[in-house]
């Protein structure tokens, strides 16, 4: 992997271009209720009444301007990079340094549909935490290759072990941090799993809040807390595994169709949002921003293409290579279980697979802790974090 | 239940509603190549360069006006139903015949399609070119929730309330107290119902689509070229091509709602279904183009979908094997046309264990849709098979 031309960029959509996404918002059909009354809300998909008020507040509160500020607070770089399977590719990522000396490397890897974007409100408290006796951390947060401004080989066949090795080279090539800690929830925490399993000397700890493990044990002695978290993720599967489907069999079909209308992106994530978040901390405007990113990125129909280039099982990567069996050989291995995550980490179905010195469950929280539950995300990764890379 | 308040119609868009769905159309984002380049063409959903073509078509050569005559050339009507818990609109086509010895004939369109799969089958069914060919009366309804037939606002409305409604129609409303039956997809599903539960009314039965139970230790070497061809397209679309009912049957409002937004999102979601389960060598790409106007005209996209949520345990009753009884075809006789592109075909052998199975034959053409993309030997299979048994 090589990279070269890395640039610092400014996120930038000019006003006319925002404003035809509103417009394109306000004139796209809608019905003046929902298909049928459902027997209860958010059993036949998103809430029509939730996702009209999403709809308005995205018309009439909601302004580009706020986030693209936010979203430039931060520093925005553009490197491009070739592989040696000869792809000339293009990354976006947010590189934020600490002004203090000890502060650790820390990379963070979203998923779908998440966007680089999800982790807005931890980037400043994890870099300048109020306190020195708390840690710091210089963050790196990449756009996964097909997301934002992150672009994908032509070729079928870029997979997560692709992307490893990638973020692997983005933090100890190109910005020289030899050694690093990892964090990453959906397709990130594949990813980070993946980097703790090959890249374990330079990725030396590591934390989740989602880990793929299939049950086990004597699941009649759960804990309450930990049968809920069981319940749910069987109640995902059962009634939420639809996408998954359709963008792992035809993403073409439903990427190319979903990415035509920002409306259509509002209902399809902004379900997924609602569904996966803590529904008491879900935050509309956090959705709308996502949304928003996407559209205005045009990379809707990419995001969804990750789903496709693992093969039939998705949780195979290679025939040979079962991600259901990797180990996390970095020194260190924490999870956050919050309740509303969507696929289950249970500590004892976890912890065979790595040296898993820190579980914590939270009250609240979902998939998305860095939007719904940023508090307890950050205070859990200086807690980790701080205590292993002493 | 009740029918009341017929009315004879005319269909009809203003020129204004047209040139908006044209207009969405032409200013949708559509990327200017495929998100990536699939291996083999249509392997990840649509084609790339085929929507591009259809987009084209649509925005240059196609006119509404051909449409909406060739819809008013035959008897359209409205007429209200209300029955204990629900009340809708249904729309359907009642083409009568000249000839006194017509056999009244319901036909049932399923999902992506509309009544107006049959309109190249109407006129030669009613107006066959010699006397020793029988004729129809033809009865074309939109099911619920599709075109201008409207839903029931109860969630729990399914596939017996649609027998129940479609058999008062033929022998309460329309009188005819002895009818045949034919169906695909949907129609299918419910023809199973009909010809179960009305045999005293229905005379004999038709299929183009019939998922019969196939044991896993089934012998298959000594099937003939179709039947291999067509069970080889059934476990293709198990396998690739189920997306689609996953997520219409636990998220219809997300998918519905989403999709309904955007005729491009249309054009590209049922686009690669007409396509993908017609025949390659026969599909009209005008036909494609008028069922995705008919879907966004109306705006009965959203609730098109909301019958895979509804039905989804009928349909898993009708796929049962035959022994388990549930919705064996009691009418005198049964009939099966086997078009090699059909996704949910059937060897011969296995149907004999639902029913009387009168007639069985192959075709070398046709897809899903044979009354589109096979027309002139779906309208004789009808013929002979009817003719012999009624």
């Amino acid at each position: 992997m090589s990279f070269s031309n890395l640039q610092r960029i400014s996120i930038h959509y000019d006003e006319a271009v925002v404003q035809n996404m509103i417009a394109m918002i306000k004139h796209a059909p809608f019905p003046s209720r929902a298909p049928i009354d459902a027997k209860e809300p958010w059993t036949l998909g998103i809430d029509y009444d939730y996702l009209r008020e999403l709809k308005h507040k995205f018309e009439t509160d909601w302004q580009w301007a706020r986030l693209e500020s936010e979203i430039n607070r931060f520093d925005n770089h553009l490197v491009e990079y070739s592989t040696s399977e000869g792809d000339q590719l293009e990354l976006h990522f947010i590189h934020q340094r600490s002004n203090r000396a000890d502060a650790i490397p820390l990379i963070l890897l979203h998923g779908w549909p998440g966007l680089f974007a999800d982790f807005r409100k931890v980037i400043e408290p994890l870099v300048n935490p109020s306190s020195p006796e708390v840690p710091a951390f210089h963050v790196v947060v990449p756009s996964l290759p097909g997301f934002f401004k992150s672009t994908l080989p032509r070729r079928e066949g870029w997979n997560l072990f692709d992307i490893a090795k990638l973020f692997n080279s983005l933090m100890t090539d190109l910005l020289g941090y030899k050694e690093y800690a990892g964090q990453g929830g959906d397709w990130g925490s594949m990813i980070a799993r993946i980097m703790s399993n090959k890249y374990p000397e330079s990725l030396t700890a590591v934390h989740f809040n989602m880990f793929i493990a299939t049950p086990s044990g004597n699941l009649s002695e759960l804990s309450e807390s930990q049968l809920r978290l069981l319940q749910r993720s069987k109640h995902i599967g059962e009634t939420g595994a639809g996408y998954r489907n359709i963008q792992k069999t035809k993403p073409f079909t439903i990427g190319i169709a979903i990415a035509s209308s920002p409306l259509a992106i509002l209902t399809y994530i902004g379900e997924k949002f609602h569904d996966w978040s803590d529904p008491a901390r879900v935050d509309p405007q956090d959705t709308i921003d996502i949304a928003a990113l996407y559209f205005l990125s045009g990379s809707f129909a990419t995001s969804v293409v990750i789903y496709s280039q693992t093969p039939k099982d998705a949780h195979k990567i290679y025939d040979t290579i079962d991600l259901l069996n990797l180990q996390v050989k970095s020194k260190a291995f924490g999870f956050s279980a919050f309740p509303y995550e969507i696929s289950v980490g249970l500590k004892d179905s976890i912890a065979p697979f790595g040296n898993l010195t820190f579980y914590k469950e939270h009250q609240g929280g979902g998939h998305f802790p860095a939007l719904d539950s940023p508090n307890e995300l950050i205070g859990d990764l200086r807690e980790f974090f701080g205590k292993k890379l002493d | 239940m009740s029918f009341a308040n017929l009315r004879q119609i005319s269909v009809h868009y203003d020129e204004n509603t047209v040139q908006n769905m044209l207009s969405m159309l032409k200013h949708a984002p559509i990327p200017s190549q495929a998100p990536i380049d699939a291996k083999a063409p249509w392997s990840l959903g649509m084609d790339y360069d085929y929507l591009l073509f259809l987009k084209q078509k649509f925005e240059t050569e196609w006119k509404w006006e051909r449409v909406e005559a060739e819809i008013n050339s035959f008897n359209n009507f409205m007429v209200d139903y209300t029955t204990g818990e629900d009340s809708l609109q249904l729309h359907f086509v009642h083409q009568k015949s000249k000839r006194a010895d017509a056999i009244p004939l319901l036909i049932i369109h399923g999902w992506p399609g509309t009544f107006l799969d049959f309109r190249k089958v109407i006129e030669p069914l009613t107006n066959p070119p010699s006397s020793d060919l029988p004729a129809f009366h033809v009865v074309a309804p939109s099911l619920p929730g599709y075109f201008m037939s409207t839903i029931s606002r109860r969630d729990g409305w399914n596939l017996t309330d649609t027998a129940k409604l479609m058999n008062g129609l033929m022998t309460e409303w329309l009188g005819y107290k002895k009818y045949v039956g034919q169906g695909g997809d949907w129609g299918a599903i419910i023809m199973r119902i009909m010809s179960s539960l009305y045999a005293d009314s229905m005379a004999a039965v038709h299929f183009n689509m019939f998922r019969s139970f196939l044991p896993d230790d089934t012998d298959k070497s000594k099937f003939s070229k179709i039947e291999k061809f067509v069970l080889a397209r059934r476990d293709e679309f198990t396998s690739t091509g189920f997306g689609y009912n996953v997520i219409q049957t636990t998220k219809p409002f997300t998918i519905g709602l989403a999709i309904a937004s955007s005729p491009l999102a249309i054009l590209s979601y049922i686009g690669e279904k007409l396509y993908c389960w017609s025949d390659p060598d026969r599909v009209d790409p005008q036909d494609i183009l008028d069922t995705v106007a008919l879907y966004f005209l109306s705006g009965c996209f959203a609730s098109s979908v909301v019958i895979y949520s509804q039905s989804s345990k009928q349909r898993t009753e009708v796929n049962l094997p035959p022994k388990d009884g549930l919705w064996p075809v009691k009418t005198r006789s049964f009939g099966f046309s086997s078009f090699p592109y059909e996704v949910g075909g059937s060897a011969k052998a296995p149907l004999e264990a639902y029913g009387n199975l009168a007639f069985y034959k192959e075709h070398e053409h046709g897809g899903h849709f044979p009354a589109l993309d096979n027309a002139a030997e779906f309208v004789e299979d009808l013929r002979e098979y009817f003719g012999a048994n009624f």
